[in-house]
């Protein structure tokens, strides 16, 4: 029986947001009585897993009232998006029978199941009710210019990064990179990598060990502009998720984080421009939408690939929440 | 729609609120039960009390009905005894009648009325009836009639008539 909405407005609805990193896991909490944001709290915890510092906070407010969304980004390298809703396309770059495909109108992104399984099982002491992509993240951010505008949009997290072109609302091209992290150096950290949370697929892994196309990234120290990007041989055509190996290496060792991502939009952008199964249209704006300052990749962009870039301060966690509150409010769960 | 997972489906009754509705439940129920119970006792004790008064004036009814009885045969007993007294009395009075009448005068009919006497027979002479029948009889009755025909052998017939006074006779009985 649907309960109704006049009784469940004598509850408090409590979004909460979790973002993990390669070290921490940062939880955002948004209290809401009716449309009406009442309380906020953030919280960062020095953890990948739930402990039992992080399992009291999400408790404490999950007690409060039965209408509280649990949610979080699918962090895995095993995902992307592509420009149509077409089974047969989506097949070219991902298994259909082990994926999970949210069709958008005229895109679609897709996810392994094992990866949200794996993300349900992780959180499962408290569970999930949202998994995103950041895809969605990135248009629920620039809805009002994706409908719009021809133009590069990326979303900056501390070690993810999005790229997509979108044309009048129309996805292009997406690209999905996970950064390795910074903090770890080494075979040892490898395992790491591999075993902290498990979160990276092993066949994922085991793609990105085969580096040789990466050597020609110290080409990329090289252009002077967009122009000489052609001069460059195809980067990849493997995957729409790249995960950076830097202890195979150490390509991008050296670089700031601003600088990595910088080499990482510009060998996206270089393969939009150069794969034909993609549309021949030159980007001339790029709108980036990040928690940190990027004033360094903002003038990089700008400089180096004459974009105008345009950028937004945003907080992750608060932007899921949002994705959250939208879900909930459409759906009427 | 947004992600790869829907939510969980959200029960507007937590734990301690389902605890909460439990316990007014079970109070509610409690309360609406012991009500029904005297509810139901009530309406039973009514009806008895229905039954019983119905009862009560049917029994008065037949109370009634019963004195009614008792008093009717109270009425009989009281004829009853009256007639068996009058019986008495008559017979009695028969007994000294015929104490009354002499070997010699022969009776052949008597018809006794309620304040009269008639005396049929025969007898020697007038003599012997004037004596020893005639004179008794006046001092019982206030009035006397003596009537003779003469029949065969000297003998005569007579008839006898003798009345007691309705207001003397009324005293004679106060």
């Amino acid at each position: 029986m649907k309960i109704p909405n006049v009784f469940k407005n004598f509850y408090q609805k409590i979004y909460i947001a979790l973002s993990v990193t390669h070290t921490k896991t940062d939880v955002s909490v948004n209290i809401y009585n009716g449309d009406q944001l009442i309380e906020t709290k953030k919280e960062s915890f020095e953890t990948t897993k739930i402990n039992n510092k992080l399992y009291d906070f999400v408790s404490s407010y999950i007690s409060q009232t039965p209408y509280f969304y649990i949610s979080t980004l699918n962090i895995s390298t095993d995902q992307g998006s592509i420009s149509t809703c077409s089974n047969s396309n989506i097949a070219k770059h991902t298994d259909v029978g082990s994926s999970l495909v949210i069709c958008n109108e005229e895109w679609s992104t897709y996810a392994q199941k094992i990866d949200i399984d794996k993300l349900e099982s992780k959180y499962d002491r408290f569970g999930l009710d949202f998994i995103y992509p950041s895809i969605f993240l990135l248009t629920n951010i620039f809805s009002d210019k994706i409908e719009i505008e021809l133009a590069l949009y990326v979303l900056v997290q501390d070690d993810m990064l999005n790229v997509s072109v979108f044309k009048n609302g129309k996805l292009l091209f997406a690209e999905y990179f996970v950064l390795p992290d910074k903090n770890k150096k080494g075979p040892k950290a490898e395992e790491e990598i591999e075993s902290v949370e498990d979160l990276f697929d092993d066949s994922a892994m085991d793609d990105l060990d085969d580096l040789d196309e990466l050597d020609e990234l110290d080409e990329l120290d090289e252009l002077d502009g967009i122009d000489e990007l052609d001069a460059i041989d195809d980067f990849s055509k493997k995957s729409d998720t790249n995960e950076i190996n830097i202890d195979s290496d150490d390509l991008l060792e050296g670089f700031d984080e601003d600088y990595k991502r910088f080499l990482l939009i510009k060998n996206a952008l270089e393969k939009f421009y150069h794969d034909s199964e993609y549309e021949d249209v030159f980007v001339e704006k790029a709108y980036i939408a990040s928690s940190s300052t990027i004033d360094s990749l903002k003038s990089s962009l700008e400089d180096e690939l004459f974009l105008s870039v345009f950028s937004r301060k945003i907080d992750l966690c608060d932007e899921i929440n949002k994705l959250s509150k939208k879900e909930v409010d459409s759906s009427d769960v | 729609m947004y992600s790869f997972i829907k939510p969980r489906v959200k029960k507007m009754l937590t734990t301690e609120l389902l605890m909460v509705f439990s316990f007014f439940g079970i109070t509610f129920f409690m309360i609406f039960a012991t009500y029904g119970f005297l509810y139901l006792k009530t309406t039973q004790y009514k009806e008895s009390m229905l039954e019983y008064d119905k009862k009560v004036i049917s029994l008065k009814n037949e109370a009634a009905i019963m004195q009614n009885k008792i008093a009717y045969i109270e009425q009989e007993v009281s004829q009853a005894e009256q007639v068996y007294t009058k019986n008495s009395v008559l017979k009695e009075s028969i007994k000294n009648l015929f104490d009354l009448i002499p070997e010699r005068i022969v009776l052949s009919k008597v018809q006794m009325g309620e304040n009269s006497l008639v005396l049929y027979g025969v007898t020697p002479s007038k003599d012997v009836y004037e004596f020893m029948l005639h004179a008794p009889l006046r001092s019982i009755f206030h009035r006397t009639y003596s009537d003779f025909y003469p029949i065969s052998g000297g003998w005569y017939r007579f008839v006898s008539t003798n009345y007691l006074d309705e207001e003397e006779s009324t005293h004679d009985n106060k």
